[in-house]
Order: structure tokens, then C-alpha cells, then sequence
């Protein structure tokens, strides 16, 4: 057993799961830095993500890069037109709010089951062949699929660094009595952070399409995550989530070398709530407990 | 009016006609078939463990981990009984207060947090419950869970067909509904209300705000256990599934749809709820839009949910007059 | 002659790296009606939340009828008999007033959980005499007029009587006041000090916080005064009228109006 190998192997895989992670977390905690909400539809537009990837391009026949391009911006509009319709009344009443994303979730999960059934579906390939780095074997799909996620990443940076409607976004996740001060308007941002947030969920699962299968029922462990990481990283805190991602998806990965998947589940599942017991804002977060 | 029977929120009247039409309702089931008996015997197990609910959700707080409430009393009082050879209802009641210990220690700890906080740990506790079920599973069983639990037997009579189980589960739930009244009729009743209408003031006036939501909170939990308890004799088989997160939000959905400003919240909601898969007959993806559609609606206009909606239908009729 | 009720030793509170109170040290009797005065962020409300246990103090003692109270939690000390009203009116407003006096009761007549439940009160038996304790606070400060309406839609100074009232409900032997005269015109504050000096003829000990000075001036027997934290006289209201100190950090010209 060659250990070098063995945790080169894990650090990739956890690079990429890690990956997966930031996206979904970046995208709750932008959600709950906005609107103070805690989005149970979240796994849902993940879910939403990979189905839709998988009829662009599997039936559609459209490129890769085209169908995870317009399933992100899909996913914006449709989570900026949701957030308008059926969220835009809760907007100061988080408890109620949580539970109307709940129903969301409810129905979104239920009409893909209706459209596409309960069945996995397999997408094609991403792209053909393997990579060799001295003794470490990666498919080039999931290649292109770190290339295309740190892409969205850079761009995410770009945007929330550089743009105007970018940085104000970020002043509202950070604070938004200020915010509001200041005199960004919550009829845009509102559905702007919604949209966004659930269109990096939505890429991560267009992403994740080819590595794992596409089913109604992928959008549940993702959710999952997405809490987890948010809490042990900070609520609101989008660096957090960020980092608490990677570290996540690393910590998973190593740990499968040596430990059962339930007994780490257990263990990270105490530690969330011992975070939440005793240091709401987790690791770099703001907002009040 | 006097203040220790009511207070200025609208006060649902209980007339004859409704008593009447309840005990039509609750005795129908005997004179119908088996699976009649079923759905009667989910929904009064659910009006119970929604009142457990309904308690907590008084406080002004949500558990989106009530289910595990469930799995404790359940995987508890069916230890004891097979494995330790206890009597079974010792046993039922040993389930119902390991529930009352655990959310007695949790609560302790979690109660301060407020809003969305508290549900991320409830929530994490649930999953955790149900992990720990699925792991250690030389104890429980794992994901086989347990299965030939023997009925509910008190005192040598044994609730081993569907009427009896009825006639038990019949009688817990108008318990629990009579311990609601009670309760919220009683000083501790509007404690709560004061706990959770203003917290600093309720404080200030001596009223130990930290005390009182443990009180609920165990409470609450410990009608879940007992609901645990009971579903294990009633269907004879558990697993860490039969109280996973989807339970949990089953239980949320009923209090949110019934009401979650009444008493008869939770078993308005339980009884519209409970038998509605069979209008949907297998349609079950149409069923689950259905609850998450009615989950919208009513909490975007109908907050108080369908206890409201009769309310307002009494007041629509007092006004024709 | 009457003896100390409530006694404050060193009392000193700091959040992080300010000093809040440092070392401030009085009394008041049975019986007293004493004022505590000082310009904004002299410390008052700390020195009451301090006192009434909602925050613990950071050194000093609080000797209320010869039992340690420092520390709260503010339902022990209002059992013992220690009450207070905020500054911002404190009600549940989407309830009646008659509920509002009622749940300021609950601690006192039905101490434990189990009590609470069982509808066991250790003073009242019977939801008769409930209501007519009820009835009776609300006749201390006349509202009973607006027994049943729901506390939030009183005029602001009604509303600031219903906070006296419920602190009354737990029937403490000192009532601490915080600011009772903020937002009252000058009738309502003439009512005001009518009602403080009935509740101070049954035997009830006032300590009150407040910035009208003509009230406090009429009706506090002893002033205490507080600037940035600290202590800086203690007397009667003609001994403070006449004090250089005071008049040099607080009240400014002999020729002063309210508030």
C-alpha cells in the first residue's frame, strides 16, 4: 500500500468535494447573509442544476460548457423570480420564511419526480481519458470539471470584489443595518442574493452531474452539507463558507482512510452543534444568535 | 371576561353541535374497516405528538428535531421490553422518560438560542439521532431496525388487534388535548405567553424565562416519546427511518397547517393531514406539491392556519346575522 | 427609626475597557423615596440593571434586606421582593391590560413550575380572588377604566402606568423606577407624582432614575448623583440645588426647567 499515493488520491478527491462545498455554501450563507433566512430549497436547486445540465446536454446535445452556462443563469432568474412571487412577504420574518422554503423544496423535489422519475440517470461524458501525474490517475472529466468550477470562482471573485452591484451585495451580507443606510435598495437586492445563491447551488450540481449520477433525490446530502459548513464556518461570513468548504471536503476525504462514513457524520454533526452552543457566529461569521 | 380563561386573542367556542360531530368522528372508525382503524390510529398518535410540538412552538421557538423525541421513547421502551425482558408497559414509560431526560439535557444547553439558530440544532440533533441509531447497530438493529415488537399489553390486556389499539390510541390523544387545555389555562399557560410575547419583561417580573421553556421543552418531548412509545407496539417494526428529518417536517407541516396559535391546531392538523395520502391515492409526488403548495399559501394567508379559517367563518356567520 | 432597605457597597460595572460605574456607594431606607440623577451615560440604568440582577456587577456588593443579590437572576430578585420598570414602556401589547397585571403576578402566587400547572397558588386559591388582586393594582393607578384593551393600543402614558402596575402585580417592597416621567406632559407627571406618593404612604420604598428635575426635586426625600460612573454627592434636594459639583456638571444655572 503505496500511502504517498493513497493521500495524494484523497487530497484531490477532497479538493474537488471540497469544491462542491464551497459552492453550495457560499451560495446559503449569501442567501442567509441577505435575507437572515435559512433556505431548506437549497438542495433542490442543486438538484435542479444537474437535471437540467443533463437535458441540455444529453438531450439536447448541447456543449458542456453551454448547458452549465445556461443552467446558471436559469437558475438566477427562476431564484430571483421565486424569491419575488412567494418568499418577497417573509422577508422580516425569517421562522415563517424557513418553513415556506421548506414547501418550496416540497414541490420542486416533487415535480422533478413527476418529470423525470425516481430513476438515476447517467450523464454522458465530459470529456474522454485520463490524466497521469507521476503515480495519481485523474479522469479528464473530472479535470475539466475543477477547471470549470475554479472559473466560476474567479468570476464569482471578480464580481463580488470588483462590480458595484458585487460590493453592495457584500455590504448587505455583512451588515445590513448599514447597508440599508446607505441606501442599497432591498427590492433589488433581495432577489439578487436569492438568484445568486441558488445559482451557485444550481452549478454545483450542473458541476457535479458527470461525477455523480442525476436523480430527484441528489439535492438532499447537499443541503445537508451546505448547513454544516455555514455553521462551522459563520453564518453570513462568505470567506467562512469558503474556507469551511474546503476544509470539509479535505477532512471528509482523509478521514474515509481511516474511519466509517457514519461514524464521521456523527462526529461532524456534534461538532455543528456544539458550534451552534457555543459559537453561533462560527468561525469568521457575523450576525446575532 | 376574567384573565385566567382567556385573554383578548379570539377564544374558539366549543357549542354542542361541534362535541356531537367529534364523537361521530372519533366513534366511526370502530364500525369501519380495518384500513379505516389505520389512518384513525396514525392521526391520534400524530394529534399527540403535535401537541408535544405545539408546547414548544408556544414558547415561540420550532423543533425541527421532534421526530428524534419519537425515535427515543420508541428505541428505548423496545429495548427494555426484548432484550431486558421488562414489562412492557414499565418499559413504555421508561422509553417516554429517557425522552424527558435527553430533551431535559439538550434543552438546557440549546433553549437560549433563538429563531433559525435553534432550528439548526434541533435539526443537527435529529440527524445525529437518527446517525447514532444507524451505527450502532449491534443494539438497534441498524437499518434492519427491529422488527416482531410485541403489542401493547396493560395489565394482562393485550392491545393486539386494530379496534383495541384504537380504543388506547383514541385515549391518549384526547389526554393530550385535555392536558393542553389545561395547561394553557393555567398560570404556567400564560407564563409562556409571557416568556414568549416579551422575554426581558416577562424576566423582570420574576418569571424565570430560562426555567420556563425547559418546562416546555421536556414536556413537549416527552408527548413525542410517549408517541414513539406507542407507534412501535401499534406497527410492530422500528427503524432509524421511521423518525428521520422527513418525520420531523411531517410534524412542523401539521402544526404550521392546523394552526400554530391554538390548541386545536395540532389536531385539526393531524386530521387533515394523516389520511390525505389516500385521497392521493399513490400519486405521491402530486400529494407532496400539494402539502408544500398548502404549506405557502397558508402561511402566506392564512398564518393562523385552518383553526383560523373557522374563526373567521363563525365571525362571517355572526355578521350576516 | 427606619432601617436600610437596600444597600450599595463599591458597586462598580465595566464592559470591556469602559468603566461604567466605579466605586458607588449609597443606601436607601424603608420607607425613603430617593432619586438618582445624572447627565446621560452617568451610568443610572446600568446602576439599575446591576442592582436588579439582569447584569452581574463587576465588583461591590447589593444588600437587599440583608440577603447578597448580586448577580440575579432578576426573577430571584423580584421574589425577594426587589421590582422595575424600564424606560421604554414595557406591556404585552397584543394582550389586555387586566392580562398584563395578571402575568406580572404569576411568580408571586405560584412560585414553582409544578404550581404553576396544577393551578395551586400559594397565596390565592381561587381565580376570584385572582381578579380581585387584579382589580386592586389597576385602582392603584387608576386604569381600570381600560381593564380589557389591549395594552398596546393605550396613549403613551397610560401605557407608562401599566409598566408601573405590573411591576406593582409581584407587590415588592422597593420599586425601582426608570425614568417614569420620560414623554409625560405636565399633567400626566403631576398624576405621577400623586401615585408615587400614595404607593410611598403604603409602605412602599422608592428609588427612582429620572431627568425631570422639578419631580424629583418635589418628591425625593435624599439625591444621589452620578456623573461618568461615579458618585459624586449624596443629600438632601436643597443641599444638591445648592452643590457646586452638581451644579457644574449637571444642572447648569440655579434657573433650570425640565427635561
Amino acid at each position: 500500500m503505496d500511502w504517498s499515493v493513497l493521500l495524494v488520491q484523497a487530497t484531490i478527491n477532497g479538493l474537488i468535494i471540497g469544491l462542491l462545498y464551497l459552492l453550495m455554501a457560499v451560495g446559503f450563507t449569501l442567501v442567509f447573509g441577505v435575507m437572515r433566512m435559512v433556505n431548506f430549497a437549497h438542495g433542490e436547486f442543486y438538484m435542479l442544476g444537474a437535471v437540467t445540465v443533463y437535458f441540455f446536454t444529453g438531450v439536447f446535445h448541447l456543449p458542456f460548457l453551454v448547458s452549465v452556462a445556461l443552467t446558471f443563469f436559469g437558475a438566477i432568474a427562476l431564484g430571483a423570480l421565486l424569491e419575488w412571487l412567494i418568499l418577497q412577504p417573509f422577508r422580516r420574518d425569517e421562522l415563517n420564511g424557513m418553513i415556506v422554503t421548506v414547501g418550496l423544496a416540497m414541490i420542486l423535489q416533487n415535480v422533478a419526480l413527476i418529470i423525470v422519475g425516481p430513476d438515476p440517470l447517467s450523464m454522458p461524458a465530459v470529456a474522454e481519458g485520463t490524466l497521469q501525474l507521476g503515480g495519481i490517475v485523474v479522469p479528464n472529466s473530472r479535470v475539466y470539471v475543477v477547471g470549470f468550477a475554479l472559473l466560476v470562482l474567479a468570476m464569482l471573485y471578480a464580481f463580488l470584489r470588483y462590480s458595484r452591484p458585487g460590493r453592495a451585495l457584500r455590504a448587505v451580507v455583512e451588515d445590513f443595518e448599514i447597508a440599508s443606510i446607505q441606501g442599497i435598495r432591498a427590492r433589488v437586492y433581495y432577489p439578487l442574493g436569492f438568484g445568486l445563491g441558488v445559482g451557485l447551488a444550481s452549478i454545483a450540481g450542473a458541476l457535479m452531474a458527470p461525477i455523480f449520477s442525476v436523480s430527484p433525490f441528489v439535492g438532499a446530502a447537499p443541503l445537508l452539507k451546505a448547513f454544516i459548513v455555514v455553521v462551522l464556518g459563520g453564518l453570513g461570513s462568505i470567506p467562512g463558507a469558503a474556507f469551511a468548504g474546503l476544509v470539509l471536503g479535505l477532512c471528509e476525504s482523509y478521514a474515509s482512510l481511516f474511519f466509517d462514513s457514519s461514524t464521521a457524520d456523527m462526529f461532524i454533526f456534534a461538532a455543528v452543534m456544539a458550534m451552534l452552543v457555543l459559537r453561533p457566529k462560527g468561525l469568521l461569521g457575523k450576525g446575532d444568535a | 371576561m376574567t384573565t385566567m380563561h382567556g385573554n383578548v386573542l379570539p377564544k374558539e367556542r366549543k357549542n354542542w353541535v361541534w362535541l356531537v360531530v367529534l364523537a361521530v368522528i372519533a366513534t366511526w372508525p370502530w364500525f369501519s374497516g380495518v384500513f379505516v382503524l389505520h389512518l384513525a390510529i396514525l392521526t391520534c398518535l400524530n394529534v399527540l405528538i403535535v401537541n408535544g410540538l405545539s408546547i414548544i412552538g408556544r414558547c415561540g421557538q420550532r423543533s425541527f428535531g421532534h421526530a428524534a423525541f419519537a425515535a427515543i421513547g420508541a428505541y428505548v421502551s423496545v429495548l427494555l421490553a426484548t432484550l431486558a425482558d421488562w414489562n412492557i408497559l414499565l418499559a413504555g414509560l421508561t422509553g417516554m422518560l429517557f425522552s424527558a431526560l435527553v430533551s431535559f439535557m439538550l434543552g438546557w444547553v440549546i433553549l437560549r438560542l433563538k429563531g433559525v439558530y435553534f432550528v439548526l440544532v434541533t435539526f443537527s440533533f435529529g440527524e445525529l439521532t437518527r446517525l447514532a441509531l444507524l451505527d450502532w447497530s449491534e443494539i438497534t438493529g441498524g437499518a434492519n431496525g427491529i422488527a416482531n415488537v410485541a403489542p401493547a399489553a396493560i395489565m394482562g390486556f393485550v392491545f393486539d388487534t386494530r379496534p383495541r389499539f384504537y380504543g388506547l390510541a383514541l385515549a391518549v390523544a384526547l389526554l393530550s388535548i385535555w392536558l393542553m387545555k389545561k395547561l394553557f389555562s393555567s398560570h404556567f399557560g400564560h407564563a409562556i405567553d409571557a416568556v414568549s410575547d416579551n422575554p426581558a419583561l416577562a424576566e423582570s417580573t420574576g418569571l424565570s424565562v430560562h426555567k420556563i421553556q425547559l418546562v416546555a421543552f421536556v414536556l413537549g418531548s416527552s408527548l413525542a416519546g410517549l408517541g414513539g412509545v406507542l407507534l412501535a407496539r401499534y406497527i410492530g417494526y422500528i427503524s432509524p427511518e421511521s423518525f428521520n428529518t422527513s418525520a420531523s417536517i411531517a410534524f412542523i407541516t401539521m402544526f404550521v397547517i392546523g394552526g400554530q396559535r391554538s390548541i386545536w391546531g395540532p389536531l385539526v392538523g393531524a386530521v387533515v393531514l394523516t389520511p390525505l395520502p389516500e385521497l392521493f391515492r399513490g400519486a405521491v409526488q402530486t400529494q407532496n406539491i400539494f402539502y408544500g403548495v398548502a404549506l405557502i399559501l397558508i402561511l402566506r394567508f392564512m398564518p393562523g392556519g385552518l383553526v383560523s379559517l373557522m374563526t373567521w367563518l363563525k365571525g362571517f356567520r355572526k355578521a350576516k346575522q | 427609626m427606619s432601617q436600610e432597605l437596600l444597600r450599595v457597597v463599591g458597586l462598580s460595572k465595566n464592559f470591556g475597557g469602559l468603566a461604567a460605574l466605579h466605586d458607588v456607594s449609597f443606601s436607601v431606607s424603608t420607607g425613603e423615596i430617593v432619586g438618582l440623577i445624572g447627565p446621560n451615560g452617568a451610568g443610572k440604568t446600568t446602576a439599575f440593571n446591576v442592582i436588579s440582577g439582569t447584569m452581574p456587577p463587576s465588583a461591590g456588593t447589593i444588600t437587599f434586606a440583608g440577603k447578597d443579590i448580586a448577580g440575579g437572576p432578576p426573577s430571584k430578585v423580584v421574589v425577594a421582593g426587589l421590582a422595575r420598570t424600564f424606560q421604554s414602556t414595557s406591556t404585552y401589547p397584543q394582550v389586555s391590560v387586566a392580562e398584563n397585571v395578571y402575568r406580572g403576578m404569576i411568580a408571586r402566587i405560584a412560585g414553582t413550575a409544578v404550581a404553576k400547572i396544577a393551578g395551586r397558588t400559594t397565596h390565592m386559591v381561587a381565580p376570584a380572588e385572582v381578579e380581585a388582586e387584579i382589580d386592586n393594582i389597576l385602582q392603584m393607578v387608576d386604569l381600570q377604566n381600560w381593564r380589557d384593551v389591549p395594552a398596546g393600543s393605550l396613549a403613551y402614558g397610560l401605557q407608562k402606568k401599566l409598566g408601573i402596575a405590573v411591576a406593582l402585580a409581584a407587590r415588592p417592597t422597593i420599586l425601582l423606577l426608570d425614568e417614569p416621567a420620560a414623554g409625560l406632559n405636565h399633567e400626566e407627571c403631576n398624576e405621577l407624582a400623586k401615585l408615587l406618593r400614595q404607593l410611598q404612604q403604603q409602605g412602599l420604598t422608592l428609588l427612582l432614575v429620572e431627568h425631570h428635575m422639578a419631580l424629583v426635586m418635589e418628591l425625593c426625600e435624599r439625591i444621589v448623583v452620578l456623573v461618568q460612573g461615579e458618585k459624586i454627592a449624596e443629600g438632601t434636594p436643597a443641599e444638591i440645588r445648592g452643590n457646586p459639583a452638581v451644579i457644574e456638571a449637571y444642572l447648569g444655572a440655579p434657573d433650570y426647567a425640565h427635561a
